[in-house]
């Protein structure tokens, strides 16, 4: 993994472009897609969507075969839920166990985003609740990493928050603020990868760590395994998704 | 939590003596029984339209809960070392209530705030911790100086209990979220059978909630193009137009709404001082009620029972004690007295 840090942006274009999607944007330049999937209204108890923030507009994790490169941005054009599914099925239970640890749970977020989170009610030897983790993958079928630095570089704020590299050949950025990575509260690592240099379609991939359920949103967390975890899921979701 | 209006402390000067007289151990009746007010959707007011009939269902099934009666100024002895100091329901709304220990005059430590039917979505139950208090299924929130229990009461509705320790200066003896959940653990054989409003476990018995704020508010719908009702809690509901208002600009002008609340207050005619002519007094159908412009807005205090009162300060040589009230909030003090008319002659005749 290549880096060579520039920067760009303006917090103003990056809210207009916010606004204008009609979106939430978690960090400039990248706000989660716009439309949801159709949730199936209140899921049963025991599902991994009872579980989510949004039970009203979660689906159930499907394993399905991802297809790859560019035939994955047409599918997020054709059918984005189906695409979120793909994504969530990239890898296997292994693997995520191996990331997140035994209890982990996928499912399609509003976006529609693979969510995978670590089993948020597991608890440390001495019975308190650990630190959540969670990973979400989603494309941008029409953005480009270009079009993306070309909003963000409009002001020096928002400039400052981004890293431009390349991963696995391919044109990709890092957007952090300061406090995103100051191991208080929730702490994220945001990448955006080209899937096809040239033509739209990103791939984004948030991973993020929260404090334990039911303690103060700023407290202090252990972010080494955030570090740890990052590029060696980028590299695995690389190898399937973008070969 | 609802935002709390003209909220003040009260002098740490109640005994617990007080606090216990208001319990009788009673509580034979269930909040979900039928007698309790609101449960179907038949006995929801007509001017609620159909988006909000599942909210207005639940908030009268919450409203027929006893907040105080949740409380239970022993345990809360138990538990903090500290004496009562008071117990009162809170003058945001008769869905709260609010028990303050102290270690003596001026001397104030714990305050337990309690609310029924607060509104609890799925990303607050994925933040905060679950755990069994006492047999109870709760869900926990911590902060540096602040501690909140969330009892379910359904998918949507929680009663909620949070402490805080009073003092600047001075760390409380125990942890904040130590000292609530041993109390929440105490509580919980109270709360596996919600007390209502009228069950004998607290005196005296409140009237209000026994009616439903939006028969109230419907009788002022049709000052509104296209009038509808919504309920926001379980003693509040407000008639507004389902067509958007133009933009008024004068800021002494609240919103174009009237919001009735079932609360507990003092005296509104203190509001009444001489050369401020910002509040006066009315009478209507031999109900005493007092209209007060505010900053925003006009807020009408109706005094629903003038006999039943709870002593909010017994050392006070002030009349410091709380009746029932309807609390009326208006754009501006022109239609207040008409909208109080209104109201009174839906709800309030004698």
């Amino acid at each position: 993994m290549s880096r060579s840090s520039r920067s760009s942006s303006s917090i103003l274009s990056v809210v207009v472009a916010g606004l204008l999607g009609g979106c939430t944007s978690i960090l400039p330049g990248t706000p989660l897609p716009a439309s949801g999937p159709s949730g199936q209204g209140k899921p049963a108890a025991g599902t991994s969507c009872a579980r989510s923030a949004e039970p009203d507009v979660c689906l159930e994790w499907q394993d399905t075969r991802p297809v790859t490169g560019k035939a994955l941005i047409a599918q997020a054009n054709q059918d984005p839920v189906v695409a979120a599914q793909m994504l969530c099925s990239a890898l296997p239970g292994g693997s995520w166990d191996r990331f997140l640890g035994a209890g982990h749970y996928r499912v399609i977020a509003q976006g529609p985003v693979c969510t995978i989170s670590s089993d948020d009610l597991k608890k440390t030897a001495d019975g308190n609740y650990e630190p959540v983790m969670e990973v979400n993958i989603w494309l941008s079928p029409k953005d480009t990493i270009a079009g993306d630095l070309a909003i963000l570089n409009k002001r020096e704020d928002t400039r400052a928050m981004v890293t431009t590299m390349t991963i696995a050949g391919k044109a990709a950025m890092r957007v952090g603020r300061p406090d995103d990575a100051n191991g208080q509260g929730t702490d994220k690592e945001e990448i955006s990868i080209a899937v096809a240099d040239g033509d739209p379609g990103v791939l984004r991939i948030r991973q993020s760590m929260r404090p334990p359920r039911g303690k103060p949103n700023d407290s202090p967390i252990d972010r080494s395994k955030l570090e740890t975890m990052r590029d060696p899921l980028i590299a695995e979701l690389l190898k399937v998704l973008v070969p | 939590m609802v935002q709390r209006q003209r909220f003040r402390l009260a002098v740490a000067l109640c005994t617990m003596a007080m606090a216990t007289a208001c319990f009788s151990g009673g509580g034979d009746q269930k909040a979900g029984e039928t007698s309790s007010g609101q449960q179907s959707d038949k006995q929801v007011e007509a001017g609620v339209p159909q988006e909000y009939r599942a909210k207005a269902i639940a908030d009268g099934k919450n409203r027929a809960i006893d907040a105080c009666g949740l409380h239970d100024p022993d345990a809360a002895k138990e538990v903090t070392g500290d004496e009562g100091d008071e117990i009162v329901p809170s003058t945001s709304g008769l869905q709260e209530c609010i028990l303050r220990m102290h270690k003596g005059e001026f001397q104030s430590t714990w305050t337990f705030y309690l609310e029924v039917g607060v509104l609890y979505d799925a990303a607050s139950r994925k933040n905060d911790a679950p755990e069994k208090l006492g047999g109870m299924d709760v869900f926990i929130s911590e902060d540096e100086r602040r501690c909140e229990v969330s009892k379910p009461l359904d998918d949507n509705y929680v009663i909620q209990l949070h402490a805080t320790a009073s003092g600047e200066d001075n760390a409380p003896a125990k942890p904040v979220c130590q000292v609530l959940r041993e109390y929440a653990t105490k509580l919980a054989p109270v709360w596996q059978e919600l007390p209502k409003h009228g069950s004998g476990r607290t005196k005296p018995e409140l009237t209000l909630p026994k009616l439903d704020p939006c028969t109230a508010a419907a009788a002022t719908m049709d000052m509104f193009e296209e009038g509808f009702l919504e309920t926001s809690g379980p003693m509040t509901c407000t008639a507004r137009s389902a067509k958007p208002s133009p933009p008024v600009r004068d800021r002494s002008v609240g919103r174009n709404e009237v919001s009735v609340t079932w609360t507990m207050n003092t005296n509104p005619a203190k509001l009444i001082k001489a050369g401020d002519n910002s509040a006066r007094e009315i009478t209507v159908e031999g109900r005493k009620a007092v209209i007060s412009k505010g900053s925003s807005g006009c807020t009408t205090y109706i005094v629903w029972d003038p006999e039943i009162s709870v002593v909010q300060d017994n050392r006070s040589t002030d009349d410091d004690s709380l009746t029932q009230q309807i609390r009326v909030q208006t754009a501006t003090c022109d239609t207040a007295e008409e909208v109080t008319k209104r109201i009174v002659a839906k709800v309030g005749k004698r």
